[in-house]
């Protein structure tokens, strides 16, 4: 049988994707193309190093970044804080509207009175989330391609790939968070609303952990760290990483699933 | 083997009544109506046979099969019309159609396209620019075009004009006569009354009667109209014979309700020269009504 709720979906969306597509590819080359402006400021570092380390952090500077450099100005302007709020928004914008928002449309109750399964209907989803995430993140790193020879900055694909991939991934655990909450409850409010507000947490303890002894212990349940952590724009993909967040991405989905099977639909 | 078996079935959301232990057998290749205003309980029902929503007791039994765990064959067997349809708005009618097919794995291409001929389905059209009724056509075809065995449809007609009401009835009857199950939900009596055999009247989530629709016409109260030669019988020696419920008289003329057999009313009546009978037969709306404000009567 095809994968006719994926299709559905995709077909659905086209117009959206290719909007965001557009975006991110105008969102890297304006990134990258300001980058000499940086580049020729070596006082950019200096006015960076007197920031609170917490700051520098959050800014994607942690570790002895230097913002002049290729590395440290694209995780500083793109990987650590542009990118993932990019994939956030768009993500979790899928996630609520395939699962509480379709249910609170009621055209979720005639596709589920058909013969599909219900792990199977949200599983499509997913994967349609899943894929055209998957898309703008190649997207991104084919912008990052193109612009980058124009000013000099060349990182090679494993830096780009590396570090799109683990952004998307880390969005991506939130948004399957998303998909769950909503497919559990079908409620869009709080499917947004617990997720974003994770993220946010999330991200400032991030910032906040190596600084405060206190909160170290949260970078091993922190998908922002997972992440960030190794620098992936500087040192490639960091496999483990990269298969951790992937773990919580199938576990929560296998959630979302499971919440969504045991439901009543549209009450 | 019956299309439909509900068995207790009763379904709550947190405190507030779904339905309480509705007990329902609604034959193979019978039209079946669900009778019942607003809010009753009927897309509750409806909506467990399609398990999209699970009972808290009881059971329900569709083609024999049991509505939580076999679900998925009872989809493949069966066409369902939402009371409240919604269809994607970006679509076009067609491709409403064909992803609704789809998920069937294909359907009778002439036979859908017989019936959104005669549904008159503008088929190239977005669902966002089309009306309710146009909407509702769309709903129609896709509940009938894989030829399932049962088809329920939930307020098939609503938002209908005449003419397309007219087709729907024919579709009906067609797939009845195929030996084909229809279930539908209605609060549009003379709707019900012209196109199935048995009801079922739900209540605040009870049903309060099952019967043919002929028999609960024999039980209904006639209004009878007499014009009386000389004498005029006074009201009270009216009202005095079985099974007259009410009479009144305004000059020759009598008018008075009878319950039940004529026949107690059509002997006294021997005692007078009587010029005229006339009876109303009561339509089923006034039966309906009827049974509703018993049963208020029952719970206050």
């Amino acid at each position: 049988m095809r994968a006719e709720t994926f299709r559905r979906v995709i077909v659905g969306r086209r117009k959206s994707v290719v909007g965001w597509s557009i975006a991110f590819l105008a969102m890297m080359a304006f990134i990258v193309l300001l980058y000499p402006a940086v580049r020729d400021q070596p006082s950019f570092s200096d006015l960076v190093e007197d920031y609170p380390e917490f700051v520098q952090q959050i800014l994607g500077l942690g570790g002895g970044l230097d913002m002049t450099s290729p590395e440290g100005y694209l995780n500083s302007q793109l990987f650590a804080n542009t990118l993932p709020i990019l994939f956030l928004i768009y993500l979790l914008a899928f996630a609520v509207r395939e699962t509480a928002g379709e249910e609170i449309d009621k055209t979720m109750n005639l596709a589920l009175a058909h013969p599909i399964k219900r792990e199977r209907f949200i599983l499509e989803k997913f994967a349609a989330m899943t894929v055209t995430g998957f898309g703008l993140a190649l997207v991104a790193i084919v912008g990052l391609l193109i612009t980058g020879p124009l000013v000099d900055m060349d990182l090679g694909v494993a830096g780009y790939f590396g570090a799109t991939l683990s952004v998307f991934l880390t969005a991506l655990v939130f948004a399957t968070l998303a998909l769950a909450v909503g497919a559990w409850t079908g409620k869009r409010s709080l499917a947004y609303g617990v997720t974003a507000t994770l993220a946010v947490v999330f991200f400032l303890v991030w910032g906040l952990a190596p600084i405060v002894d206190a909160l170290e212990w949260t970078n091993v349940i922190n998908p922002f760290f997972w992440g960030l952590a190794g620098t992936p724009v500087v040192s490639g993909l960091q496999v483990g990483n990269a298969l951790l967040l992937a773990g919580v991405v199938v576990v929560l989905a296998a959630a979302a699933i499971a919440g969504f099977r045991r439901r009543d639909i549209g009450v | 083997m019956a299309a439909i078996r509900l068995e207790r079935l009763s379904k709550y959301y947190g405190k507030a009544r779904g339905v309480v232990e509705v007990d329902l057998e609604v034959q193979t290749g019978e039209v079946f109506g669900f009778l019942g205003p607003n809010g009753a309980g009927k897309t509750t029902t409806i909506r467990a046979l399609l398990d999209l929503i699970r009972p808290s007791s009881g059971k329900a039994t569709v083609l024999g099969l049991d509505s939580v765990a076999d679900s998925l064959e009872i989809r493949k067997r069966v066409g369902y019309l939402p009371g409240e349809l919604a269809l994607w708005e970006w679509m076009t009618a067609r491709q409403v159609l064909d992803h609704l097919a789809n998920l069937r794995g294909g359907v009778d291409q002439a036979y859908r396209e017989q019936l959104t001929e005669r549904f008159e389905v503008e088929i190239d059209r977005k669902v966002s620019d089309l009306s309710t009724g146009n909407k509702q056509k769309i709903g129609l075809v896709q509940a009938f075009m894989h030829k399932p065995e049962l088809i329920v449809l939930d307020e098939p007609t609503s938002g209908l004009d005449p003419l397309m009401q007219q087709v729907t009835y024919e579709v009906i009857d067609e797939a009845q006569r195929d030996g084909r199950t229809v279930f539908l939900s209605s609060h549009v009596l003379p709707e019900v009354e012209r196109i199935a055999h048995r009801v079922a009247i739900i209540r605040k989530g009870r049903v309060i009667e099952v019967a043919t629709v002929d028999s609960l016409k024999e039980r209904a109260i006639r209004l009878v109209e007499l014009r009386f030669g000389w004498p005029v019988p006074d009201p009270a020696q009216l009202a005095a014979i079985a099974g007259v419920t009410e009479a009144s008289v305004s000059g020759s003329v009598a008018t008075v309700r009878v319950e039940g057999s004529m026949d107690p009313l059509v002997k006294a009546l021997a005692g007078y020269e009587t010029l005229l009978i006339r009876t109303h037969d009561t339509p089923l709306e006034e039966i309906f009504l009827q049974l509703y404000r018993n049963g208020a009567d029952d719970e206050g």
